[in-house]
């Protein structure tokens, strides 16, 4: 299955910098004067933003709040992320 | 995967302190059917559904029962915030006090520690349903019974909302029960359960 292989490797990609984000966040909490920090924050964010908008487009939401659909709703149609990549 | 935003769902902003009314209220932080509970049920329960646009709604439910814990967590915390001895002493806070001091604990109004016996994930989506029906009923009963006690506008508003959203909820679980059926032998429901592959080999 092509399209879940190519589908999975961006959805790693997304997980990958969601991740940097959480940890640099965290490590921020109570650092929060550390400019190299706050410049890898941003860096991060602006890396996950393009990936999302990218998955997004292609294979559904992956927010709620991110769900805009013309025809019918998507939100509720994808694999949820517990059933594993063999579905 | 969750991610924190910082609101409420629906704002509390008390301005006259209740530790009476508090431990009342704390039954929906804690008790048997509290928003802990409640949150606790549906996200547990959606593993075992098979079918996606109902494993959704138990998602988005479950999530939003996790925003209404801390609407609920944020009335509790602002009747018993800024407290004296005194207060404590005559309104009856005292019990909770002298183990969590201002801090929250999942409890029931009467002092009944959380348990996970307070839900079922039975693995079976017409049971779990039901269950989810009648969960947000008994909710809204509770609701109700805080709101004969409530006088104060600023705490009576969030608790009408909450109130709302367990009867929006109930619909809501009463379609989900529908879709299910819909899924299954119309001459007897209880043929298969769609959530045992053996069942579903038949």
């Amino acid at each position: 299955m092509g399209a879940g292989k190519d589908r999975n490797a961006l959805l790693q990609k997304i997980s990958e910098a969601s991740f940097a984000m959480d940890e640099a966040r965290l490590f921020l909490d109570t650092h929060p004067d550390c400019m190299e920090a706050l410049h890898y924050y941003q860096n991060m964010c602006a890396v996950r933003e393009k990936i999302v908008k990218e998955y997004t487009a292609l294979y559904g939401p992956v927010s709620s709040y991110d769900c805009f659909c013309n025809d019918s709703w998507k939100w509720v149609e994808y694999p949820w992320p517990w059933e594993g990549e063999c579905k | 995967m969750w991610s924190y935003e910082r609101r409420l769902q629906y704002p509390v902003n008390i301005k006259q302190t209740n530790p009476k009314l508090a431990m009342v209220i704390m039954s929906q932080f804690g008790g048997p059917d509290g928003e802990l509970a409640a949150s606790m049920r549906y996200l547990s329960q959606r593993y075992a559904m098979p079918y996606r646009d109902v494993a959704g709604v138990l998602t988005d439910i479950g999530t939003e029962e996790l925003a209404h814990m801390e609407i609920v967590s944020a009335i509790i915390h602002q009747l018993t915030r800024d407290l004296t001895p005194e207060e404590i002493a005559a309104s009856g806070f005292d019990k909770y006090y002298v183990d969590h001091t201002l801090g929250l604990w999942p409890q029931s109004a009467g002092g009944v520690p959380f348990n996970s016996c307070f839900f079922q994930s039975k693995g079976d989506p017409i049971t779990d349903l039901t269950e989810d029906m009648a969960a947000e009923q008994k909710a809204r009963s509770t609701y109700d019974n805080i709101l004969r006690l409530v006088h104060d506008h600023d705490v009576c508003d969030p608790i009408r909302y909450l109130r709302e959203r367990e009867i929006v909820h109930f619909q809501r679980f009463g379609e989900s029960l529908r879709i299910v059926q819909d899924h299954l032998d119309a001459k007897n429901f209880y043929a298969i359960n769609p959530a045992f592959p053996a069942d579903k080999a038949k």
